[in-house]
């Protein structure tokens, strides 16, 4: 089997133990999840509100119902999502540095979410005022995000060269932050500050009627990523390599583009750009779980970046106070120092 | 190669990050500092509401008024000024104004006979002991010596451009929109003589922050440009203005604790057109209003609890216990919902605890641009767990908007802090007949 030839340590049985915990972790921090909040509820409350809700306290089970549970799933669907998604996009253009956003799918959700609210006054002479909905953003962003899949789609069937598209992918998400820039300096406060609260991201303000179209959306494109682990493998070597192996990289790159605009869009136009995340986890998942197998590296990102959804939001809630930080500004916060403490750590085994 | 990119890249993200924390950092102990000097502004408040005094009493006990603990300087300077302001105006009376600010900080007036001294304290978020000091001369009279090298505006003034919408108000006032020769945000005026006067290009947009049309601004020949301050950054703004030999005063209405105190700046405004008498009268018809007003709700029994504004997604900023809001609706027999907090400025507390703390409010106010019941939903679906919207007890302040989405609110409302309050008593206190009609506020059904 090819895949034997690129684990750098045959070690599975250590990465199925890594898994095993990982699996039992993110249950745990779903539930400190529930836990924390500006409110205080104690555990058999929680308990009460999710089983016997008919018994508990009207007000509690509405946070716990309302706002908590779809909170700490939306947690871990977006860590799980941006995590996957930056994992293929790091194998597919073989650079450390690329995430989930590097196509352009962050810029393209921007832009439909930035023509949405802060209208198209600026450009067009005239001014949009309107209430925004929650829908409306989602499926602004989704637009967005699918018009530059598209792009990224068509470049890719027509240009070879991987190291091309990247640039373009690059091109295009500059250019179409300019424009987003422009409408940004073109509208007037109030709206100006709903617009960069979108792009500071945050996981509560999904319901649970947006969830079950999150949950569908996500769950399709893991599950492209699961099948994709084995062309993700052959990128590994080298486009030219996978192609002596008969695969059909035209097709392998188009469903790992797929895979990633669905995850990366659809938590992008409900949560916001969330950053770090997806560029941070793979390299954790590697550097724990020691292997280049993708079989592995995809459940392994979905945990860690689940975790670590997790965790930034239980952070985030700044347990004892009323207020909250933005998310995103967490992850940076909390997944810079691991990456800098592994990559020290492991600076002799140049994994990077 | 690879790994010396990404430590950088990840060393820039760890620098964003401390940077946010650290801002974060600063604002939280700007906010306690702002708290602390709030009540030594109150202290020396304590002397200033009696009615009526004489000029130079007026024009100490607004330097008191300043902070006489944070002022030592200016009340020092105010004393020097004011003391021979008696003797001056009785030999050249040219005014004879009562130059009296009861409510308002930030700015206060001083009548030297051949010119007035208007001096604006503080005119920006979290400044202290700042002062800008403007000396206006008639422009039929010399210039007196003592004035060399002071910063001097001839008045009246007769072209004006205005940074903020809610200057309109205070001109609109006084009788002088004619005088708008150009104005920031054309597209969110309310006035409709200001828009017709936009529509026929007699008045002109500058634009904004660092967008401003310095160009149109020298072409217009303003001798008078009103200005805004959100930070100390708009000093650079102000003096790049100067250097073109412009005249810029700062405006720092939007500061005031109180609408009174608000309103009251159009004694501010007033003293450059030499209509201080005016101004004075029409803010005395509005004081006596909404004191009116205030006293019909003064013995009320039950003081409806009331939650203010709408989230940015699961952030929810509620405006400071001390806020101008917080103030108007106590005035109108209401309980702010964050009574307990202290604070002017507005802070972000989580959408969870504004749902717990909302099931005991009776009323939902300004709610955006909220205009029905499905769009305050459309923005979150959860709002229907709010007992304000299953008792369809939301009223926003957005009746009077312009078609390019200005709200009068802002802009009339500024001078017309009596028809705000009436509005909040109809809402609250129904029984108190406080008016037919609602002048900014709509029920959102």
């Amino acid at each position: 089997m090819v895949s034997e030839a690129f684990i750098i340590k045959n070690n599975s049985s250590r990465a199925f133990r890594i898994l095993l915990l990982l699996s039992l972790l993110v249950p745990l921090f779903f539930l400190i999840d529930l836990l924390v909040g500006s409110y205080y509820v104690s555990i058999p409350e929680i308990l009460k509100a999710i089983f016997r809700s008919e018994n508990a306290d009207a007000q509690i089970v509405l946070i716990i119902n309302q706002f908590r549970i779809p909170k700490a799933f939306t947690a871990i669907l977006a860590g799980a999502a941006l995590s996957v998604a930056g994992l293929q996009m790091q194998t597919v253009f073989r650079n450390p540095l690329a995430g989930p956003y590097i196509l352009g799918v962050s810029s393209g959700a921007s832009l439909g979410v930035a023509l949405l609210v802060l209208g198209t006054g600026g450009l067009l002479g005239g001014s949009i005022v309107s209430v925004v909905s929650s829908w409306g953003i989602v499926a602004a962003a989704w637009i967005g995000s699918g018009l530059v899949l598209l792009v990224i789609v068509m470049i890719s069937a027509r240009i070879k060269d991987i190291m091309t598209i990247l640039i373009l992918g690059i091109l295009i998400s500059s250019a179409i932050s300019s424009v987003v820039n422009i409408l940004q300096y073109f509208s007037n406060e109030s709206t100006l500050k709903s617009f960069v609260v979108w792009t500071m991201g945050s996981l509560g303000s999904v319901t649970n009627i947006q969830l079950s179209v999150l949950f569908p959306s996500v769950l399709i494109g893991i599950l492209i990523a699961f099948f994709s682990s084995k062309f993700l493998d052959a990128f590994l070597l080298g486009e030219n390599y996978a192609r002596s192996m008969g695969m059909n990289i035209r097709f392998a790159r188009m469903m790992v583009f797929l895979s990633t605009c669905i995850l990366a869009g659809s938590v992008t136009a409900f949560c916001g750009p969330i950053g770090f995340i997806g560029i941070a986890v793979p390299h954790i998942a590697r550097m724990l779980l020691q292997t280049a197998k993708h079989s592995l590296l995809v459940p392994g990102t979905i945990l860690i970046g689940a975790l670590m959804m997790l965790v930034s939001d239980v952070i985030s809630q700044l347990p004892g106070s009323d207020s909250t930080l933005p998310v995103n500004s967490v992850t940076a916060l909390l997944g810079i120092p691991i990456v800098i403490w592994i990559i020290i750590r492991n600076k002799n085994n140049g994994m990077i | 190669m690879g790994e010396n990119f990404s430590l950088l890249s990840i060393y820039d993200r760890f620098a964003d990050g401390c940077r946010l924390f650290a801002t974060r950092l600063c604002i939280e102990i700007d906010r306690s500092f702002s708290i602390k000097q709030e009540n030594e502004f109150r202290l020396g408040m304590e002397s200033c509401q009696l009615p009526d005094t004489k000029s130079h009493q007026i024009c100490f006990t607004n330097h008191i008024r300043a902070g006489f603990l944070f002022f030592m300087p200016v009340l020092f300077l105010g004393l020097i000024c004011c003391a021979p302001t008696k003797k001056k105006s009785a030999d050249h009376s040219i005014t004879g104004h009562n130059l009296n600010v009861i409510y308002a900080k930030g700015f206060t007036i001083c009548d030297f006979g051949k010119y007035r001294k208007v001096t604006v304290l503080d005119p920006w978020q979290q400044s202290a002991g700042i002062s800008f000091e403007y000396y206006l001369v008639d422009r039929d009279n010399e210039l007196p010596a003592e004035l060399t090298g002071k910063e001097v505006i001839r008045t009246p003034v007769s072209r004006v451009i205005c940074l903020s919408t809610s200057h309109i108000g205070f001109l609109s006032a006084l009788n002088e929109i004619p005088s708008l020769k150009a104005l920031s945000g054309a597209a969110f005026v309310s006035d409709p003589g200001v828009l017709k006067a936009i529509s026929s290009k007699s008045v002109f947009d500058v634009g904004y922050d660092q967008g401003i049309n310095y160009e149109l601004i020298l072409s217009l020949k303003p001798d008078l440009i009103m200005a805004y301050g959100v930070g100390g950054e708009v000093t650079g703004f102000i003096n790049k203005l100067r250097d073109l030999g412009l005249n810029v005063i700062l405006n720092g209405e939007y500061l005031e604790e109180n609408s009174l105190a608000k309103a009251e700046w159009i004694k501010f405004v007033g003293a450059f057109y030499n209509k201080d008498q005016e101004a004075a009268d029409y803010f005395s018809k509005i004081e006596k209003n909404y004191n009116d007003i205030k006293q019909k709700v003064a013995t009320v029994k039950n003081h409806p609890v009331v939650l203010t504004g709408l989230p940015y997604k699961d952030a929810w900023w509620i405006a400071g216990g001390h806020s101008n809001l917080a103030a108007l609706i106590h005035d109108a027999g209401g309980e702010f919902l964050w009574n307990e907090n202290t604070s002017r400025e507005a802070f972000v507390v989580s959408l969870e605890e504004v749902v717990i703390r909302s099931a005991k409010a009776d009323f939902w106010i300004n709610c955006g641009m909220v205009n029905t019941l499905k769009e305050l939903l459309a923005t979150d679906s959860r709002f229907t767990v709010f007992p304000q919207v299953q008792k369809k007890a939301i009223f926003n302040n957005n009746l009077q908007m312009s078609p390019g989405g200005g709200n009068d609110y802002w802009e009339r409302g500024v001078v017309r802090p009596d028809l705000i309050l009436a509005d909040l008593v109809k809402i609250f206190h129904p029984e108190c007949d406080s008016g037919k009609v609602f002048n900014f506020y709509k029920k959102i059904e």
